[in-house]
Order: structure tokens, then C-alpha cells, then sequence
């Protein structure tokens, strides 16, 4: 019993020790309390939305911000904050679940073919430069347009798309990592293939990609802005940040605000996850333990 | 009956853009329960290759590896998972050789975590024994290997290694990254385990002062051959081969009065990569004659001293001659 009380608070206090480490991080925290705070955002959007996202004011279009309307409206006479606060739930989701797929797919080929090298590795690599070949751009384009409009091929579109920069990052740690002596010496002592991947090589490896992933939440949600303004993405009138942002782009000399709220919100996002990125991949490594 | 470790012409040829790289080429030795064969050699002449292949951490090109009366060399995964329970290794650089990511306990415990069949109380249990063995003290037992320098770290290695309680143990240079009076504690701590526990090891290194400390044999390799074997008394004593002539000038002795004649080797090393037929080592040697362009053979010269040299014999007349004229 005791020693079972003794193992979980040793697992407890491997969590906290990242999370100490992360919380000495001044910018990590601030990136995760900003963060935090969008989620929230999103998840509350109903209640702190003084409008609804697709309610119009057809007497106060393009009028600037005011106390009536915190940002201004738009060429519809939409409520601009209303719409970047239901817009979070589009972005975020875009943002979140692209990385996700692209990420699981993409480190899975890559240590595949890192790890095993070979036959495996050439056909696996030769597969992506033809993807590569076409950029990711026009890749994600002519994959939302084959599955068709909507948020959630988009987020496909976007996903596949950006699969071959997580393996091409993941193959180059594993063919660096595997030639260490801790992988000779797994395998001296009977450790099977997947428990080296998982155990000994996935670990030293993730470092970069954490940082990769971080700033690939940002550049999905810019992507998914491209696909919704040549409407592939998010569908009018659900309202999407990137959206937004390519809506009121024809307007930006005389109506600056229709875009500089939308795009003032991403920076801060990005730059927000970039910082927590940063972070969590320095408390994540033993070897920066202080 | 038979040795405890034997191999018969082993070889482990490397294919390369540039053709057949002979790392490791005929080589042929035995070892007895509970003693140390020690590999000496200068770097890339395939010292670590014969322990790795001798390990099946990489497959042999030709050649057989008897352990304990048994041809194992080429054997399932089931046998494989066996044998590597009784064969383990230690490595060079304690830095590389430890996932940066585990803990001391978690990289001794992985291999009993493998092995099975225990709780997770014995496991501690035996963790906490394995450190005592090695000398790691326990409040060490969540430190990362980073936190600890490099004579902890290869304390770790060899618990690690010492965990599945193997009964041969590959060392590859296992104190040639460290500082010297920690390479003795280390080697004093080997040679502790080796009597207590009656292990058998194989000590690659290219370090003479540690290599006779340790040896009851030696095996001096040149290019993935072998070229020369002897017990260490005898092998210091009396060097046959010119290459170990050569390697053992090389030794440094702390008298200022004491001048040693140096042999210096002219030339360099030639290349492993499809090496012509006969002594590898006649390029660089001072009495290579044409007959040592034909292939070589260990002949036995006195007893339990092999030398793969043609001129040997003649070599040792005129040296004898010499010091009786003088």
C-alpha cells in the first residue's frame, strides 16, 4: 500500500517538476495564461458575445468602434468583437485539430522511415518529395475543393497538407538519435522495436517538433483564412478569424478596423502559443532541470 | 571440453559506396570461463565491430561464434532473447551511451521490465541491489544521468548491463572517456565483479596500461585482423609482431634516464576497404619483404603466443643474434 502511495506520488512530482520548471518561465506562462484565456473565449463565446455572430445592423455599417460596438461592424453591419469571439471556435478548432492529424501522421511516417531506414525510408521519402513538390499552398486548396467546402475539410486539407514537414523533421531526429549508444544498448537488452521508438527515441526527439507544432496552430489558422476567402473554408456567415480578416481586406483604406481587430486577434494567439511553445519544450528536458 | 567463447574466422565486411570495407576478417579466438581477453588495437582496425558482431548487435558475414559449446551464430529471436540475457555490454562514452530522457532507476529497471516475471517491489528491490553492486549511492536513484559525471554515469552503464546477470560482458572502451584515477576506480570495480560473480570479459580498448591490468590474454588487431595473441605477461614481455613492437614502443616510460628506443610507423594506415591479400600491416613495415604480400597465417611461435608474421622466426633469430654479439 505504501509503496503504491510512493510510485504515484513519484509520477505526480515528474508532472509538477515540468510544470515548476514551466512556471519560471515568465513568457511560457504568460503564452499559457493567453491562451487559456482564448479557450475560454471560444467555450463561453454565447455569453460574452454582446451580439449574435450573423445579427446585422443594416443602419450602422462600417461604423467605427464605439461603445455600442467595441470594434466597429463590418461592410454588413455585422458586430465586429461578436464575431472574432465566435470566430475563436472556427479558428481554434482549424488550428488545433489540422496540427493534430498532420502531426500524428507525419511523426508516424517519419519514424518510420528514420528508424527503419532502407527500402522503407526511400519509398516513403521519394512519396513525400512528390507531395512537397506541389506546394502546401495549392496542395491544401485542391484537396479542400475534391473533398468540398466546409470547416471540417478544411481542416483535412490543411492537415495533409502539412504532414510532410513533421516527417521529414522526425526522420532527420531518428537518424540522428538511432546511431546513439542508449538505442545499441535497448537493443542489447531485448527491447522490441516500438518500445525503442516510444521510449528512447520519441523523447529526444520531440523537442523540435513541440516548437514545430506550436507555430504550425498559427499557420493553420492563416492557411484556413486563404481557403475561406477563396471559399473553401469556413461557410458564410459562420464567422472564422482568417475569414474576417480576407473579408475585409477590399475595404482596408477607408475601414482599417474590419481587419486589424481580426488580425491583431491572431497575432496575439500566434504569438501567445509560440511563447508557450518555447517553453514547454525547455521544461519538458531533464537536462535544463534547475 | 570446449572453450567458453569461441570464434572461427569470424568476419564482418561493411558493403560502401567505395567497395567491401573488411572490418573485422578472419579472426579466430578463444576465451575461458571467468577470464579477460583483452583487444587492443589502434582506432578503426574493427575492435568494437568484433564485440558488437560477437553480440549479434550486427550480423556476421562469415565465421562462427561458439558460447559455451553452442554454434550461435545464427540463431532465432527466441534464442537471440536468451543469449542476450547472457551476453551484455558496457559502452565507451558514458554520455551517449544513457537516454538523457530516464532516470538512473528507470534505465537500470528497464532491463528487468523486459526480462519479466518480477513485481514491481522486486524490481526496486533489485535496483537498489544493482546500485550497491556498482557502488551509486541511493539517493542518486531519480537523478537524470546529466547530473552526474562521467564515472557515475559509467557505474550506471555497467549496472545496467550487470542486471540481467549475464555471464560474458562486451567492454568497449569502457574507461576511455574518463579521467584516470577514475578509470581505476572503474577497472578495480570490473575486477571486483569479474571474481565475484565469475564473468568472462572481452576488453576492447586502446589503451596498453589498462589493457594489461586487466588481461590474462591479449589480442593485438591491425586492419580487422589479427596479429598477434599471447598471454599479457608474455605479450609485454615478448612482442613478436612488428606492428606490436611498434605499439608497445609506443608506451610512455616515466624515467628521464631511461631513453626508449621509438619505433616510429612511416606511412599511414591503409585502408580496410577491399585490402589486397597478405599482411596488412607490410606497407608500414620496417622488414616487409615480398613474401609478405602472401596471405598470412597465426602460427603458433611458443606456447599460447600466435603471431600472423611469416618473418617472425627470422626476425627473433637476428634479434637474438644481435644481443649476442653484443
Amino acid at each position: 500500500m505504501s509503496a503504491e502511495i510512493k510510485k504515484k506520488k513519484k509520477k505526480e512530482s515528474r508532472f509538477l517538476s515540468t510544470l515548476s520548471r514551466l512556471k519560471k518561465n515568465k513568457m511560457a506562462m504568460a503564452g499559457l495564461i493567453i491562451v487559456c484565456l482564448i479557450l475560454l473565449m471560444a467555450l463561453f463565446a454565447p455569453l460574452i458575445a454582446p451580439y449574435g455572430y450573423e445579427e446585422q445592423d443594416l443602419a450602422h455599417m462600417f461604423s467605427s468602434p464605439s461603445s455600442d460596438h467595441w470594434m466597429g461592424t463590418d461592410n454588413l453591419g455585422r458586430d465586429i468583437f461578436s464575431r472574432l469571439v465566435y470566430g475563436s471556435r472556427q479558428s481554434l478548432k482549424i488550428g488545433f485539430l489540422s496540427v493534430l492529424m498532420a502531426s500524428v501522421i507525419g511523426i508516424t511516417l517519419g519514424a518510420i522511415a528514420g528508424y527503419y531506414g532502407g527500402k522503407v525510408d526511400n519509398i516513403l521519402m521519394r512519396f513525400l518529395d512528390v507531395f512537397q513538390s506541389v506546394p502546401a499552398m495549392l496542395m491544401s486548396i485542391a484537396i479542400a475543393a475534391t473533398l468540398g467546402a466546409g470547416m471540417n475539410n478544411a481542416i483535412v486539407a490543411i492537415g495533409i497538407g502539412t504532414v510532410p514537414i513533421y516527417a521529414r523533421m522526425t526522420r532527420a531526429q531518428f537518424l540522428s538519435i538511432r546511431g546513439m549508444e542508449y538505442v545499441e544498448a535497448a537493443v542489447a537488452i531485448n527491447a522490441k522495436d516500438p518500445r525503442i521508438i516510444a521510449k528512447h527515441i520519441l523523447p529526444n526527439a520531440l523537442s523540435p517538433m513541440i516548437v514545430q507544432m506550436t507555430m504550425g496552430v498559427a499557420g493553420a489558422i492563416l492557411t484556413a483564412a486563404s481557403l475561406s476567402f477563396i471559399g473553401l473554408g469556413a461557410q458564410p456567415p459562420l464567422s472564422e478569424w482568417g475569414a474576417m480578416l480576407s473579408a475585409g481586406r477590399s475595404y482596408i483604406r477607408d475601414y482599417p478596423h474590419l481587419v486589424m481587430f481580426p488580425g491583431i486577434t491572431i497575432m496575439i494567439t500566434v504569438l501567445s502559443l509560440n511563447m508557450l511553445g518555447d517553453g514547454l519544450r525547455d521544461a519538458l528536458d531533464p537536462r535544463l532541470k534547475n | 571440453m570446449s572453450a567458453f567463447l569461441e570464434v572461427q574466422n569470424l568476419k564482418k565486411y561493411f558493403k560502401t559506396g567505395r567497395g567491401t570495407l573488411h572490418a573485422v576478417d578472419d579472426v579466430s579466438f578463444k576465451i575461458e570461463k571467468g577470464t579477460t581477453l583483452g583487444v587492443v588495437g589502434e582506432s578503426g582496425c574493427g575492435k568494437s565491430t568484433l564485440g558488437r558482431t560477437i553480440l549479434h548487435l550486427l550480423d556476421s558475414t562469415g565465421g562462427k561464434i561458439f558460447f559455451q559449446g553452442e554454434d550461435i551464430t545464427h540463431v532465432n529471436k527466441q534464442k537471440l532473447r536468451e543469449l542476450r540475457e547472457e551476453m551484455q555490454i558496457i559502452f565507451q562514452d558514458p554520455f551517449s551511451s544513457l537516454n538523457p530522457r530516464m532516470s538512473v532507476s528507470e534505465i537500470i529497471k528497464e532491463p528487468l521490465i523486459l526480462k519479466g516475471g518480477m513485481s514491481k517491489d522486486q524490481m526496486d528491490e533489485e535496483v537498489k541491489k544493482l546500485m550497491d553492486t556498482v557502488g551509486l549511492a541511493e539517493r542518486l536513484t531519480n537523478a537524470y544521468p546529466h547530473e552526474l559525471d562521467g564515472g557515475r554515469r559509467q557505474r550506471i552503464g555497467i549496472a545496467r548491463a550487470l542486471a540481467l546477470n549475464p555471464s560474458f560482458i562486451v567492454c568497449d572502451e569502457p574507461v576511455s572517456a574518463l579521467d584516470v584515477s577514475i578509470q581505476a576506480q572503474i577497472l578495480n570495480l570490473m575486477q571486483d565483479l569479474q571474481e565475484e560473480r565469475g564473468l568472462t570479459y572481452i576488453f576492447i580498448t586502446h589503451d596498453l596500461s589498462v589493457v594489461k591490468h586487466i588481461s590474462d590474454e591479449i589480442c593485438v588487431m591491425y586492419l580487422g585482423q589479427l596479429v598477434e595473441k599471447a598471454p599479457s605477461e608474455e605479450l609485454f614481455e615478448n612482442p613478436l609482431h612488428p606492428y606490436t613492437k611498434a605499439l608497445l614502443s609506443a608506451i610512455p616510460i616515466p624515467d628521464v634516464h631511461n631513453k626508449k628506443q621509438r619505433i616510429l610507423l612511416k606511412g599511414e594506415i591503409t585502408s580496410p576497404i577491399d585490402p589486397k591479400p597478405g599482411c596488412r600491416f607490410a606497407a608500414r613495415c620496417i622488414h616487409a619483404t615480398e613474401a609478405c604480400r602472401k596471405p598470412q597465417a597465426l602460427e603458433e611461435i611458443n606456447p599460447g603466443h600466435f603471431v600472423s608474421c611469416q618473418k617472425v622466426r627470422e626476425l627473433n633469430d637476428s634479434k637474438i643474434h644481435k644481443e649476442e654479439t653484443i
